[in-house]
């Protein structure tokens, strides 16, 4: 397991400039009622607009909406108001042969593979081919190369069952590959694998989105995935993105409590236990704050809370610290308590802004 | 036992595999493709058609739940228009594949509902026209469910076509009554249930075997230990 790529996020490839690759207007999607539920809004005027060559990742509870949000790119769902656009193509507009044609152009990976138990590696990958009604020498040529680039050349003749999680993803992204898509959806296509198989796939989506230049979108209900490979991420609730950005500054600088808990989940993010049962909501402003103080780029190395205790000549205590590495660029986070006054106080808070420092307040203790 | 039990234990058995063996096999080319289309009819599946659906389902249900042997009566004239008598073993044919069809068709329904439904949706990701996603998906992923279907089904055949005498098809079963319940020859009837029995073994056997070699879902016993 050594073929971690470095992810460096700074080239989009291919892809015109101006043009999104995906663009999403103002879609929203309504189940209407049955017997046994009511109506559900699914998505509420949803706007996004993914670029060529990006990696746009969606994060959400389930039942957020994004799986049918991802659904709606390749119409798998139709949205009962607004446009889905895909490399030009109005896709909710489509009907018949000319959605079958462009859904060949979209690439789609599963949580659960979606793997024909009855075919071989190499038939799975080639089952889009077949779709295409390709000869069975291109089929053979194409369905080898790609075996090759995404590793599992060696599985060529076994069947799923005979394969791990990892292997079974691989044959997966081969498939979806398989027909040259500009688009990869990608649906929580590392929910069903252990942390470091997690990382190994990531790798190899990464890999693909600078080597072929395909644009990804992936839905995911974990920060990590997000921060691993995205470039940009919209988050998700109750149907709507309520928070979207650079995948740099949502972790940063969230803005929403959603996003926020999200991040909570991210390792070395959670508060220590301790802490957590000592901590009181923020109706009782008394005692000692809690903060984490977010630094981010240049400022990430500065010896910004020594200046601030000097300046103020406040007790500060830090708690927990760390350096974090989002996309290649440092994020520190500190946990410190202070003095309500001295939390609360002007200056503090004006230095703080000066300094470029996102304030989280966590709670009071005694 | 004299060498002419034996020859008509001969013939009963030919005509056992003639009329089950045409039976399953007009019944499979009618009840395969009705069973895929009871599978993928319904509100909201590949080829909707829920009216037809509903009706198909109805005529299903209605010959599964009537007894065999009030089917071989009622179909009398069906089976004169059909075969142009309504007595014999090519007569008998008509009822087994009435009987038959519907059950397979049930069966293979049933396979196909088993397949899981991520498979379609992929399909349908990949661009594949409803056709595809049956000939190249749902049939191959269901096809050891549809073999042990078949295989029952030929063993129920087997079963009902021991009924048919009472139209004059002749088969085991009409040995049987007519030697070993008739004329009390308990040998005879000894060695036709013999003789039924090993048959409805060679069937389930020969099935089962077929079907686990069509099922990739068992991991081979060679590579269990070697591929994690």
């Amino acid at each position: 397991m050594n073929n971690r790529p470095n992810f460096s996020r700074s080239v989009y490839a291919g892809g015109a400039a101006g043009a999104p690759m995906i663009s999403i207007d103002g879609v929203s999607r309504f189940y209407p009622a049955t017997k046994k539920s009511g109506g559900v809004h699914a998505l509420r005027n949803v706007d996004i607009s993914v670029r060529g060559g990006e990696i746009y990742g969606v994060i959400g509870r389930s039942g957020a909406g994004k799986s049918t949000l991802l659904r709606a790119i390749n119409g798998l769902e139709r949205p009962t108001a607004g446009r889905v656009c895909v490399d030009g193509a109005d896709i909710s507009a489509l009907r018949d042969e000319a959605l079958r044609a462009a859904r060949r152009k979209i690439g789609m990976i599963f949580q659960h593979f979606n793997l024909l138990s009855s075919r071989t590696t190499f038939a799975n990958v080639a089952l889009p081919l077949e779709f295409a009604g390709l000869d069975r020498k291109a089929i053979r040529a194409r369905v080898e190369s790609l075996l090759e680039l995404v590793g599992i050349a060696d599985k060529r003749d076994r069947y799923p069952v005979e394969l791990s999680g990892g292997q079974k993803q691989r044959v997966g992204v081969a498939r979806a590959l398989a027909t040259e898509p500009k688009v990869l959806l990608s649906d929580e296509a590392t929910s069903a694998l252990d942390p470091e198989t997690t990382r190994a796939i990531l790798a190899l989506l990464a890999d693909i989105n600078r080597t072929l230049g395909v644009t990804i979108v992936l839905i995911t209900h974990e920060m990590s995935v997000i921060k691993e490979i995205c470039h940009r991420v919209g988050v998700m609730e109750a149907g709507e993105v309520i928070e979207e950005g650079d995948v740099y500054d949502v972790i940063t600088r969230p803005q929403t409590q959603t996003a926020r808990s999200f991040l909570s989940a991210l390792s070395g993010r959670e508060l220590p236990r301790w802490l957590a049962a000592e901590l009181r909501p923020d109706s009782h402003r008394t005692g000692t704050a809690v903060l984490r103080l977010g630094f981010t780029g240049a400022r990430a190395t500065e010896p910004t809370i020594a200046r601030l205790a000097r300046k103020l000549g406040a007790d500060i205590a830090i708690l927990q610290a760390q350096v974090d590495d989002v996309g290649g660029r440092p994020f520190g986070s500190i946990i410190v308590t202070m003095p309500v006054a001295a939390a609360f106080d002007e200056a503090t808070q004006a230095f703080l802004a000066d300094h470029d420092v996102a304030i989280e307040r966590l709670g009071y203790v005694d | 036992m004299s060498i002419d039990v034996l020859l008509q234990l001969r013939d009963s058995l030919l005509e056992t595999l003639y009329m089950v063996a045409a039976a399953w096999l007009i019944g499979g080319a009618i009840g395969v493709p009705l069973g895929v289309f009871l599978a993928t009819s319904g509100k909201g599946e590949l080829f909707a058609a829920p009216r037809l659906n509903a009706l198909l389902n109805l005529v299903v249900n209605a010959t599964g739940s009537t007894p065999f042997i009030i089917l071989v009566v009622a179909l009398i004239p069906v089976t004169r228009f059909i075969v142009g008598t309504s007595i014999g073993t090519s007569a008998a044919i008509v009822p087994l594949t009435v009987a038959g069809a519907p059950f397979i068709a049930r069966t293979v329904e049933a396979a196909i509902r088993e397949v899981d439904h991520g498979l379609i949706e992929a399909s349908a990701a990949m661009g594949a026209t409803p056709g595809q996603i049956v000939r190249k998906v749902l049939l191959p992923e269901a096809l050891s469910g549809i073999t042990l279907g078949l295989t029952l089904i030929a063993v129920t055949l087997i079963a009902y076509s021991a009924m048919v005498g009472a139209v004059g098809g002749g088969g085991l079963g009409d040995l049987g009554i007519r030697y070993g319940y008739q004329r009390f020859r308990v040998d005879v009837m000894a060695l036709v249930i013999v003789v039924l029995i090993a048959l409805v073994q060679g069937v389930q056997m020969a099935g089962a075997s077929i079907a686990r070699r069509v099922n990739k879902r068992l991991r081979p016993p060679s590579s269990a230990a070697t591929h994690k």
